[in-house]
């Protein structure tokens, strides 16, 4: 593309963008039947026996029962809750430890980012899910345990984008007026660096939740999950070994709702990061 | 060190300079691990048992070495690992360097032509967006590697596996066969495994190559070079020439993650690989071999990606500014 077309892309508003709102509700959707769930508003009867085992879908039971009887449609909804909030903690965290780490390596430089970079290259030398499954191997299965251990890994990623970023920001003319001025570090990155880096943080979570989900399934998966509640990877672990006798839904009605979350944060964050980028080509707004 | 584009610039000194580095990594790595495991894991539980009575575990631990201090405990393991003597496996009963070669081969022969087949569909299909960038077709490729980014690999490798194993017969259910067979039958088996690998890798390849392609060809020299006249295919291959270290640098960063293959692909399809030696590892507790598999990966990981950052540097010399 020729720059100086690429300077005239007008910006479109990530508001208007229909997969925005798509997103952006199955992903409350999801949030909330956490939430009830936790609070036990919902689907307090899933670990019930409500029917014969391997019952097929019908009025009764929308998705059918599992192998001891369970309503697979009342387990789907409380799996919710160890999927949604453990993605949600470590993506939280992650972008926690890492916009810190990154902001005040990109403003600080100097010793301060030697030592940041070089934790960051020793988490990064080994491969992520050894990182997550060793961790929670010698943590013990639960949601905090999980979360830590996808965190730990994750954070990487961000305090490397926001690390970019704040050397970026640290090279401005009035970052570096304010510093010959005498403000700290904190000062300029309160100041200066969270107006510039919060859009930044909003496409980071989306697209950190995404991952994180998939950890949990995979760690679900794996049996090393929280072990007190169901969780859609462990649904999936179960019904995969029923697949081949034609028991379908065991397996859908967990796969179904993980895909779509999955695929709800992964447009979301893309949907952030291409407004941004257009924002970036836009031509520069001249005051009148 | 030279200027970046001086004669004088020596991509062995940057290469010892990164083997340095690399090696105090290696060492900083181990010593968390190891640290790790010592404070959070007992093997004398994980011998005897968590209901074992406190007499026997002590006395485990005492034969184990346990009550010495843990910086003589962590420099002894350190010394070990630098001979390769990584411990015994508690789940396998043998040494870890043992497990580790065994899983090596059955990973690498599934991740390795699934890698492969995937960096070459992804740079392919991404090279068709310098042509026509806004066709349907690269909207529906965008699409495709959006959704498939966007997917869990655990519903993938579950509904294909189902789908082209086992309803539909096409491939063999295992991914490995049950005893020693021809090196046909292996193949046979090793076939659904790589397409789903490569299937797994191609978003995320399509959309970085993709990237990269764009930007290079947003470069003003190519306008230039199409102003002249040059027809589109020298276009391309001076374009593909700029692109290669980048590329290559890519390739490089995700060389290491093969050596330990995709645990969800090693458990559905019955594969006896280092993926899977892993999930046994974690379910055991056994941290010889979690902390074998850890060296082993950051191990690789520094030396290919110390080679693939020469490769780069000297495939590019643009490189050599950062």
């Amino acid at each position: 593309m020729h720059p100086e077309a690429a300077a005239t892309r007008i910006p479109l508003s990530p508001w208007r963008r229909p997969t925005m709102w798509i997103a952006g509700a199955v992903l409350l959707l999801a949030l909330v039947t956490a939430g009830l769930g936790h609070w036990d508003l919902i689907a307090s009867a899933h670990a019930d026996l409500a029917g014969p085992s391997f019952a097929a879908p019908d009025r009764v039971h929308p998705l059918g029962t599992d192998a001891v009887g369970r309503d697979v449609w009342l387990r789907t909804l409380r799996a919710a809750e160890p999927s949604v909030c453990t993605g949600g903690l470590a993506a939280m965290l992650a972008l926690a430890v890492g916009t810190w780490a990154g902001a005040w390596a990109g403003f600080a430089g100097g010793t301060v980012e030697r030592i940041t970079l070089a934790l960051a290259q020793i988490v990064a030398a080994v491969p992520p899910l050894i990182v997550i499954i060793g961790l929670v191997a010698l943590l013990g299965p639960g949601l905090v345990s999980g979360a830590c251990g996808i965190a730990a890994v994750q954070w990487v990623a961000v305090y490397r984008v926001i690390r970019a970023e704040s050397q970026r920001l640290a090279a401005e003319g009035f970052v570096v007026a304010s510093e010959a001025m005498g403000a700290s570090v904190w000062w300029r990155i309160r100041h200066h660096g969270a107006p510039h880096l919060r859009p930044l943080l909003g496409t980071m979570l989306a697209i950190q939740l995404a991952y994180a989900i998939k950890a949990e399934a995979v760690l679900g998966f794996l049996g090393l999950a929280t072990v007190d509640m169901p969780s859609w990877g462990r649904m999936i672990a179960s019904g995969s070994t029923h697949l081949p006798r034609g028991l379908w839904w065991l397996t859908v009605a967990a796969a179904a709702p993980l895909t779509a979350v999955v695929l709800a944060a992964q447009f979301l964050g893309d949907a952030l990061q291409s407004s941004r980028d257009g924002e970036r080509t836009a031509p520069p707004r001249h005051p009148r | 060190m030279g200027d970046a584009f001086s004669p004088t610039w020596r991509p062995w000194r940057f290469a010892i300079r990164r083997v340095l580095a690399g090696a105090l990594v290696l060492v900083v790595v181990f010593v968390t691990i190891a640290i790790v495991g010592e404070v959070l894991i007992d093997p004398a539980v994980g011998e005897l048992g968590p209901l074992a009575e406190m007499a026997a575990l002590d006395e485990r631990r005492r034969q184990l070495d346990l009550d010495r201090p843990l910086r003589a405990r962590v420099v002894d393991q350190l010394a070990a690992a630098a001979t390769f003597e990584w411990g015994t496996s508690i789940v396998h009963r043998r040494p870890v360097t043992d497990v580790l070669w065994s899983g090596l081969g059955p990973t690498l022969a599934y991740a390795v032509p699934g890698f492969c087949l995937a960096t070459v569909a992804g740079a392919a299909t991404a090279a068709t967006q310098l042509d026509a960038p806004a066709t349907r077709r690269a909207a529906a490729l965008n699409l495709a590697a959006a959704t498939l980014l966007g997917m869990s690999s655990l519903v993938l490798v579950v509904l294909v596996h189902d789908l082209f194993a086992t309803r539909l017969g096409w491939f063999p259910a295992l991914g490995w066969p049950l005893t020693p067979g021809s090196h046909l039958v292996g193949l046979g088996h090793l076939l659904l495994p790589i397409l789903v690998w490569a299937l797994l890798q191609w978003g995320a390849d399509y959309r970085m190559y993709r990237a990269i392609f764009i930007a290079e060809a947003r470069q003003p020299h190519y306008m230039y070079m199409a102003a002249r006249g040059l027809p589109r295919s020298r276009i391309r291959r001076h374009l593909l020439r700029g692109c290669a270290g980048t590329v290559v640098a890519r390739v490089v960063q995700r060389l290491p993650h093969l050596l330990v293959g995709s645990v969800v692909i090693e458990d559905v399809f019955n594969v006896p690989g280092l993926g899977d030696a892993v999930i046994v590892a974690a379910r055991a507790n056994d941290r010889a071999l979690l902390q074998g598999v850890a060296v082993l990966s950051a191990a690789a990981t520094v030396v290919v990606q110390t080679g693939g950052d020469v490769l780069a540097r000297w495939l590019d010399p643009r490189l050599r500014l950062e």
